[in-house]
């Protein structure tokens, strides 16, 4: 009997555990991969990341400079990422938002494609 | 004198997270006889395996099953490890049981909440998922990913564990304690929970051993088998006994994942302060060729790898024996001669995965 008063006396002082979602959302942990992003001006066409997707998403044409990447493929493993010698695509921790057409993501480079030494990080 | 019925149970059913179907034939109000039927969730898996690359296959293999995707990619890894002699830092070794341990965590509560769920127990539900969501957020801060983490790789881990992520680690643990011992009195003191479960779904010591029953199942028959005697990862340096009850009811093995979840939480515990320093990730070089056999507890009972390779970029055989197709014997022994009203309790206490099982 006791038990249960102590029950009610908690919850009805204590605030609900649920969060009013769409105007208060919950913020990712710095750590979360949440989805890939491509800094197309550091990208030097080396094609490892696309090398290294377990999921085959990412296409990198070289003649074309251009980079694209298949969201919806996407697993967000992160190994694009790991082995990317020139920081061309970081990892947001921000979730994917819903779009109404399902198209691949493509960025072009202008210019020339940039001399950056792939030594200056660690590869895989 | 009443013929026999059949009752289809199942696909679509409100107690069970994914497809499983049941054919049911009654006589009355009692099952006679209990035929299984699988293969709503094939995808083929192991076939595809022998086509990728096999540093690419960690990814697939832990897509094998949603709730422990992180055992999966363990199994595979540690596979590789043992086809191509590869070492594993102290380090990794330790983050891979403190993960796999978080993994056991969430599986066994998701499944406590079903539980109650099952029971019509709403509330309880809602408590045991609300404390589940402290697991969730370590996961997700330690390894980046909710469900599927990723953190696992041949050689090591991707991931290493900051003073600050060690912080977060204990104090969530706490909390999870503290919550988690409210949901543990409802359980094992709760009426109504008890009469669903007590003596129903009888399996015997004999029966379990004799019908090839794992994990929790075997373990809430009181056999004491638990494949993390054997020592992988860092399961060897770490000091804890399998939980086993000697009831061989569904309220044996609800007890056997309760306890386990405190030995989770005291198994985390003991390997943050035993981590040692050091590198977590060696490289892998060369291709991996032979057979190897890797055995893992699974939360939901033994899980068996099977790797043949031909020093070929991809493998040549991936075999996958799930707990949930082990445990499936027992439990059509199990079912026949209950009550058609005590059909879904008992399915649920084997903690079925059908996506595991399937592939």
């Amino acid at each position: 009997m006791f038990e249960m008063l102590n029950t009610i006396l908690k919850n009805l002082f204590s605030g609900p555990v649920t969060r009013p979602y769409p105007a208060q959302r919950r913020e990712p942990f710095a750590s979360t991969r949440g989805q890939i992003k491509s800094v197309i001006e550091n990208c030097i066409f080396c094609m490892r990341c696309q090398a290294a997707c377990p999921a085959n998403c990412i296409v990198v044409d070289r003649k074309e400079q251009t980079w694209s990447v298949d969201p919806y493929r996407c697993i967000v493993c992160g190994m694009c990422v790991e082995v990317c010698p020139t920081e061309a695509i970081i990892m947001n921790r921000h979730y994917r938002d819903p779009v109404k057409h399902r198209e691949p993501i493509v960025k072009h480079q202008e210019g020339p494609i940039p001399k950056i030494n792939p030594k200056a990080k660690g590869i895989n | 004198m009443i013929g026999k019925t059949v009752i289809p149970f199942g696909p679509q059913h409100a107690v069970f997270p994914e497809p499983f179907h049941w054919r049911l034939v009654m006589e009355e109000e009692r099952v006679l006889d209990a035929i299984p039927g699988i293969g709503y969730m094939h995808r083929g898996i192991e076939q595809l395996a022998t086509r990728m690359e096999f540093a690419k296959t960690l990814f697939l293999a832990e897509r094998v099953c949603g709730i422990c995707s992180f055992m999966h990619a363990l199994a595979y890894a540690e596979s590789l490890e043992k086809l191509m002699d590869v070492e594993v830092p102290p380090r990794a070794k330790y983050l891979r049981t403190i993960w796999a341990e978080l993994a056991r965590l969430q599986s066994h509560l998701l499944w406590i909440g079903l539980a109650a769920d099952a029971f019509g127990f709403e509330s309880l539900f809602m408590q045991a998922w609300r404390v589940r969501e402290y697991v969730m957020d370590m996961v997700e801060f330690t390894e980046g990913g909710r469900v599927m983490t990723s953190s696992v790789t041949i050689g090591g881990v991707r991931r290493d564990l900051h003073e600050e992520a060690i912080e977060f680690l204990l104090e969530n643990l706490d909390k999870l304690e503290v919550g988690f011992e409210e949901v543990y009195q409802v359980f094992t003191e709760d009426p109504l929970i008890k009469h669903r479960t007590v003596g129903v779904g009888i399996l015997s010591k004999e029966d379990s051993i004799r019908l090839g029953a794992v994990g929790p199942t075997l373990r809430g028959s009181g056999v004491a088998q638990d494949m993390r005697m054997l020592g992988y990862a860092a399961y060897g340096e770490l000091e804890f006994q399998p939980v086993v009850e000697d009831s061989c009811d569904s309220y044996a093995r609800m007890v056997v994942r309760l306890k386990e979840c405190f030995q989770s939480i005291n198994l985390i515990r003991q390997a943050i302060k035993k981590l040692p320093d050091g590198d977590v990730l060696v490289k892998v070089r060369g291709k991996p060729e032979g057979e190897v056999v890797t055995r893992i507890e699974q939360p939901r009972g033994e899980l068996l790898y099977y790797i043949k390779a031909n020093g070929t970029k991809s493998l040549e055989r991936f075999r996958i024996r799930t707990p949930t197709l082990s445990n499936l014997p027992p439990l059509m022994h199990m079912i026949k001669g209950a009550c058609l009203a005590d059909v879904p309790v008992i399915t649920l206490s084997i903690d079925t995965c059908i996506a595991c099982t399937e592939r």
